[in-house]
């Protein structure tokens, strides 16, 4: 497994078409996500010079999981379509606050793709400890994710310390929580 | 399912800048819990005949406080069908954004915290309200 980080200009061309083609058959084509997004392709508003990128790769240079990550301080999902998981609170605006979105681990070559909700564990704690180490590099203090209750879960059984903002919102039937992890008592050691 | 109502405030609570909803510990059966959500975990993936007379579903529930700002609690769930009774079974952690303090004010763990809360839902009556919503939500 290879990790590949850097911002929207440090990838080239291909890599890019290739990560929202990725970004396209995990979060449209089997999730079932409704955006508006080019054909083919899934990238949106936030997807710009100053965005973050982390990019998991198999051994055949396949790419098998991504994420996402926005300074607060820049326009961001959670801000921008979601304030309402906050619990009544201003969405941050701080440099030590960053936001991971767009988190995918799933092997679109597997034989048995995960189902919605579901994770392949090791890619996944290894993908999610790479973003967040990327992020505390970058100066982050805590990272905050728009996410199915079912990331908590996961968190947890991976070791991670998180918790909610507050109550879900259901969307198309699913609860969608704002997360919050804490980078200091975390164990980022890859 | 419980609306979030924005125009009742309550004074007691206030949102730490971690998100966290800080109370004294005694003050957690104070606290009223309404029915949220609840769901079965992608249904399509379920597999509940263990044989003729049992079956196990597993899912999720959500509650939330009265007013804002909300405490949210929720927890996974097995729906266990041993002949003609079924009976939920609370599995695993609470997931919540109440963290409660000690007398001298300092957080108490993690763990304890999820360990007290869990133990005050066995005075919420959510089996009933989960099973009649899910008949509900999956007819």
């Amino acid at each position: 497994m290879k990790f590949i980080t850097g911002d929207y200009t440090s990838l080239n061309p291909d890599m890019r078409q290739a990560l929202f083609s990725y970004r396209h058959k995990v979060f449209i084509e089997q999730l079932g996500w409704e955006l508006d997004t080019p054909e083919g392709l899934e990238r949106d508003q936030f997807d710009h010079d100053d965005t973050l990128y982390v990019i998991a790769k198999d051994d055949q240079q396949h790419i098998v999981g991504c994420a996402r990550l926005l300074p607060t301080t820049d326009p961001y999902l959670l801000e921008e379509v979601f304030p309402e998981l906050l619990n009544g609170q201003t969405p941050p605006k701080d440099p030590s606050v960053w936001e991971l979105s767009r988190f995918s681990a799933f092997d679109l070559n597997a034989n048995d793709l995960p189902r919605p909700g579901q994770f392949s564990s090791e890619v996944t704690v290894d993908l999610l400890k790479n973003a967040l180490k990327y992020a505390k590099d970058c100066g982050a203090t805590q990272v905050i994710s728009v996410s199915p209750i079912g990331v908590e879960r996961l968190l947890r059984r991976a070791g991670f310390r998180a918790h909610r903002a507050g109550p879900p919102k259901i969307i198309d039937g699913y609860p969608l929580i704002a997360c919050i992890i804490p980078l200091s008592e975390n164990h980022l050691q890859l | 399912m419980a609306t979030p109502c924005n125009d009742i405030i309550n004074e007691q609570f206030r949102v730490s800048h971690d998100g966290y909803i800080r109370i004294p510990a005694e003050k957690l059966g104070s606290i009223q819990l309404l029915h949220l959500d609840s769901g079965i975990y992608s249904p399509e993936d379920q597999y509940p005949l263990l044989d003729r007379t049992r079956c196990k579903i597993n899912g999720y529930t959500e509650w939330i406080s009265l007013s804002s700002p909300y405490v949210s609690v929720g927890w996974d769930w097995d729906l266990i069908i041993h002949g003609t009774e079924p009976d939920l079974i609370k599995t695993g952690d609470v997931y919540t954004n109440l963290l409660m303090q000690s007398e001298s004010n300092t957080d108490l763990s993690e763990r304890e915290n999820r360990r007290l809360i869990a133990d005050s839902l066995s005075s919420l009556d959510w089996k009933s309200k989960v099973k009649s919503f899910i008949t509900l939500k999956y007819a």
